[in-house]
């Protein structure tokens, strides 16, 4: 279930596991962290975080526990279970794969055909 | 997974601390980015006004949290019952109907049902109950018992090699048991052989069971109790071990007490206490022909049921051969080809001859409530569909706020769903009045039947599963219409104009009222033949007067020597004439409708009568004045007297002295057959020419046929002799001419009895009528059933047929004003309307008829002096069923002529 799942949301969901798995994040600091390993490339829409979330916790991916903010407020905190782990590490994979085929693909030229 | 049933687990039940999560991680985040915004030189207003912006509609994001979570289908499932449970209160009217005939429907079918499966199905509470297994003797009049020798040499050939053992129990009967210095109560014993528990497995909670002591023939009375017994009736006393018990008019030591909820292997029969069978008069145990008991055994690990039955004719037919040695060749042939054999059955689930006698009966009962439950949910169908077509703006409001029509059919589903619930929790209530009164219509025996009907996990189950079948049933046809909705049509139709289908499409209200006609014509013709036979037997001529008779059995104890026995009786019977109220009494046994039987061959000197089992007659012997007591004088000659004795041998009526000339009474059948045109009294016949000294009797009298047996089986060729000086192997019964109730009659023949001797016994006070009626329990029952579930079925259909040419004129009185406005008269409406009904009803009695006189069939053995297919018996339930038809169709018709052209236009 939900290895195949459509393209943007499975992107979204590929995108915070790696959040998550550099260190224990609550949502805000999620969509932050995003933010700032891509350079600000993707820009999320901030509701829709917590519908993926919810989607990678009820899937057993992610684990959340309730603690303190840097600002001081009650957050709730994701961090990655083990089959978080190794759903990251097949999707990193697999995506990888798949870039480096449609590198190929994209920089072939007529007279290599 | 298991991340997954957690957090559905979650959902279900944590659902406020889920709802109140998910606002303060929303919460949180909204308050993370304003002071991020604040930071960046915004007022905290701004701030935490761009935050939300930011975010989007919280809202539908948290809608879309709890889907991914898996909530939605539970949140939509509370919707639409909470939606259904308003539904159902806005028409209460539908509701109650719906509820209360599901739950008389589902209640008959699980009371039904409990019955059945504690009948059929309830394993014997003993060890390992898959490899007990039953020796069935059978005889050609069908199943049949063993004897002790039989039982002695079965357990000998088959211990140890495929069995590992083999025990043997009599069958039980209603004792009254004593304490010293207590009130005597009423009983079941049991006798067994003595490893009876070893080979049940069934463990003593307290004492010990039978030992070898017990396996010898002539051993002193010991007894076994149940925990039941000893528990509700001996107030549990465990210093009961060791004390001695009267047990009708036998001393018995109590041994042990039996564990659990064991109650002997009769299913039907509750066991109170069991005695060693060696303890009992030897007489019975010692002759082959004696036979009474059931014969079980315990498979040994690894031998098959193949096995088993190979070894067991082996050693039966060796036992036949030996037994049949010392007879002449003829003789030996016949009994030989006597067409007995012995099977190997499953034990598990005990024997039962109340389950050979009513599982066809109850099952038919079963078909019978399943089909008025079908009928039932045709009329919820039409309910339904009525007020799905008066929910049409509702529907298409609904369709128009964007609900998917799957939503709505599940919807509509659910609805259905709710009320087959409670119908199903009402019937539940229902099913146990049922199973009681069902018993009570069963139960009329001496030995009290006991059934254990509590609700069980299966019969549970098996309600839920018709409950939700019969939701489902009645539910899917208005669900798929309304799943099939489309907004337009919906919006286009009003409510009072045609939902159901534009005429001129099938409706399907019609097409169930076919069905419900046709499904009630089985059930009112089924009823008729069960009437009928009940009907019949009733007024089959017994031959005798069972008015004012009241009947009873006189056990005496068995130590009892027969001079005490023959005293015993002479005083008992002269005290009885002696009785105000009492023209006159009289003994014999085998007594009249009393279960026993007592048959063998006989010739006559002279003729030769073919050694042939079907040639044996009934034996019967009888007292002075029994014929005249019994209302049934004589044809020719006379009754005996009291110079008239049998001379036969004392002790044994098999043993008749050779030097012996002895008198008998035949009846007109044998008179008939073998003296047909000649006068029988005076001429000499043989009774009992196998016994090694054969005797001649000579013909006294004639009597009329009398029928001792049952209802159904003729009274056949019987033979009579006197009573006097005869030791019947068990108790007599005595037939009093009274002219008072049965309740002073009981009181006044249990003081003359206890008078004559205290040790005596009247067992069984019954008037003749009620031993007459036991007969018919079974035929009572079905009677009684099917009439009143025909009559159920009937009116559900008139009902059904009703409603659905009612709703059919409602939704046409448009068009009926028209026509009559243009003209039509008032009769031709009338007609038109009734051809409409006409239609329905003969549709439905047309499929019905071949069905009934199809399934009727399968009854034919429970019928009597009615055929199955008997086109008399259809005439009644016939015009009964049309007479009904006519009547809830002429209703609505008449209401159609009643239709006012300018009401009917003005209606819009």
């Amino acid at each position: 279930m939900g290895k195949n799942a459509d393209l943007l949301p499975g992107t979204l969901d590929l995108l915070i596991l790696k959040a998550v798995s550099l260190g224990p994040r609550h949502g805000y600091g999620v969509l932050l962290r995003i933010e700032q390993i891509s350079g600000g490339s993707f820009h999320i829409e901030q509701g829709a975080l917590y519908p993926a979330l919810f989607r990678l916790e009820h899937q057993g991916l992610l684990k959340s526990e309730w603690g303190t903010s840097e600002n001081n407020r009650r957050a709730k905190f994701y961090q990655l279970t083990a089959g978080g782990r190794k759903r990251l590490r097949q999707e990193t994979e697999s995506w990888n794969r798949l870039t480096a085929a449609m590198a190929s693909v994209l920089n072939t030229s007529a007279e290599e055909v | 997974m298991r991340a997954r049933i957690r957090s559905y687990w979650r959902g279900l039940f944590w659902r406020s601390a889920v709802e109140q999560d998910l606002a303060d991680e929303l919460r949180a985040h909204l308050a993370e980015r304003a002071d991020a915004l604040e930071r960046g030189g915004l007022t905290r207003k701004q701030a935490e006004r761009q935050a939300r912006l930011e975010f989007g509609a919280v809202e539908s994001y948290k809608e879309r949290c709890r889907e991914a979570r898996g909530l939605r289908w539970p949140d939509e499932l509370m919707q639409d019952l909470r939606y259904a449970v308003r539904i159902a209160r806005k028409s209460p009217g539908v509701t109650a109907v719906a509820v209360l005939s599901l739950a008389l429907g589902i209640g008959a079918n699980t009371g039904i049902f409990s019955i059945l499966n504690s009948l059929l199905l309830t394993t014997l509470p003993v060890r390992d109950p898959g490899r007990l297994v039953i020796l069935q003797m059978w005889r050609q009049e069908g199943r049949g018992n063993a004897s002790y020798p039989l039982y002695l040499r079965l357990r000998e050939g088959l211990r140890g090699n495929v069995l590992q053992d083999v025990c043997a129990t009599g069958s039980p009967s209603a004792v009254i048991v004593s304490l010293p210095g207590s009130d005597p109560m009423k009983a079941i014993q049991e006798d067994v052989s003595a490893n009876y528990f070893d080979v049940l497995g069934v463990p003593l909670i307290a004492g010990h069971g039978f030992g070898a002591r017990e396996e010898k023939i002539g051993s002193a009375p010991v007894t076994v109790l149940s925990e039941r017994f000893w528990k509700s009736r001996l107030t549990a006393d465990s210093s009961i071990i060791g004390k001695t018990l009267l047990i009708d008019s036998k001393q018995a030591t109590v041994i042990g007490i039996a564990s659990g909820e064991f109650a002997g292997i009769e299913i039907g029969n509750a066991v109170d206490l069991w005695t060693n069978v060696t303890s009992g008069d030897p007489k019975p145990l010692t002759g082959a022909f004696w036979s009474f008991l059931s014969v079980l055994g315990r498979l040994n690990p690894g031998a098959s049921f193949t096995q088993a039955q190979a070894a067991l004719s082996t050693v039966y037919t060796a036992f036949q051969l030996e037994q049949t040695k010392s007879l002449p060749d003829n003789k030996r042939k016949r009994q030989l080809g006597a067409q007995e054999h012995m099977s190997v059955e499953s034990g598990a689930t005990g024997i039962s001859r109340l389950r050979e006698h009513f599982a066809l009966p109850l099952r038919i009962v079963m078909v019978v409530v399943a089909l008025v439950l079908l009928i039932a949910c045709a009329n919820i169908t039409n309910l339904l569909l009525a007020r799905a077509a008066a929910r049409q703006r509702e529907i298409a409001t609904r369709l128009a706020l964007g609900a998917g029509s799957a939503r709505l059919f599940r919807q509509f589903l659910t609805e259905s769903l709710l009320l087959a619930g409670c119908g199903g929790l009402l019937g539940l209530a229902v099913a146990a009045w049922t199973s009681r009164h069902l018993l009570d219509l069963i139960a009329q025996g001496a030995v009290p039947l006991v059934l254990d009907v509590h609700l069980s996990l299966r019969v549970l189950l098996f309600t839920s599963a018709i409950a939700m079948g019969a939701g489902l049933l009645y539910g899917i046809v208005p669900a798929l219409r309304v799943g099939r909705s489309e907004l337009v049509t919906a919006l286009k139709f009003t409510a009072a104009s045609d939902f159901a289908g534009a005429s001129g499409r099938i409706r399907p209200g019609k097409f169930l009222s076919v069905t419900q006609v046709a499904l009630s014509t089985v059930l009112v013709f089924g009823a008729g033949l069960f009437v009928r036979t009940l009907v019949n037997l009733k007024n089959v001529d017994v031959g005798f007067r069972a008015e004012h008779r009241v009947t009873f059995n006189l056990d005496l104890p068995d130590s009892y020597s027969l001079e005490q026995k023959q005293q015993a009786q002479r005083r008992v019977l002269e005290r009885l004439k002696g009785l105000p109220g009492v023209m006159d009494a009289s003994v014999s046994w085998p007594g009249p409708f009393n279960g026993g039987r007592f048959s063998g061959s006989f010739q006559i000197p002279g003729i030769t009568v073919p050694d042939d089992p079907r040639n044996d007659v009934n034996y019967m012997l009888i007292g002075t004045n029994f014929f005249s007591v019994m209302g049934a004088p004589l044809v020719a000659g006379r009754a005996f007297e009291a110079r008239d004795t049998a001379q036969i041998s004392k002790g044994d009526p098999f043993v008749i002295n050779a030097s012996a000339v002895t008198v008998a009474i035949i009846n007109e059948s044998l008179a008939r057959t073998y003296f047909a045109g000649r006068n029988p009294v005076g001429m000499k016949i043989q009774p009992f020419p196998r016994s090694p000294t054969p005797v001649i009797a000579e013909v006294v009298g004639v009597a009329h046929d009398i029928r001792h047996y049952g209802l159904r089986e003729q009274a056949g060729p019987a033979i009579y002799f006197p009573i006097a000086e005869m030791d019947p192997p068990w108790a007599p019964t005595f037939e009093v001419w009274y002219s008072k109730g049965l309740a002073s009659a009981s009181r006044e023949i249990e003081r003359v009895v206890a008078q004559v001797d205290p040790r005596l016994h009247a067992g069984s006070i019954q008037t003749m009528d009620q031993r007459i009626n036991a007969y018919l329990e079974k035929e009572r029952m079905l009677a009684t059933i099917a009439s009143l579930f025909g009559f159920l079925a009937l009116l559900l259909a008139a009902v059904g047929l009703y409603g659905v040419m009612a709703y059919a004129v409602t939704r046409r009185t448009k068009e009926i004003g028209l026509r009559i406005a243009l003209g039509a008269r008032r009769r031709q409406v009338l007609d038109m309307i009734l051809m409409d009904g006409a239609v329905v009803a003969f549709a439905g009695v047309a499929l019905g008829v071949p069905a009934a006189l199809a399934l009727s069939r399968f009854l034919s053995s429970l019928l009597f002096a009615v055929k199955p297919g008997d086109v008399g018996s259809l005439a009644a339930p016939l015009a009964i069923m049309l007479g009904v038809a006519s009547i809830a169709v002429l209703l609505p018709a008449w209401r159609a002529t009643q239709v006012d052209p300018m009401v009917a236009f003005r209606d819009e």
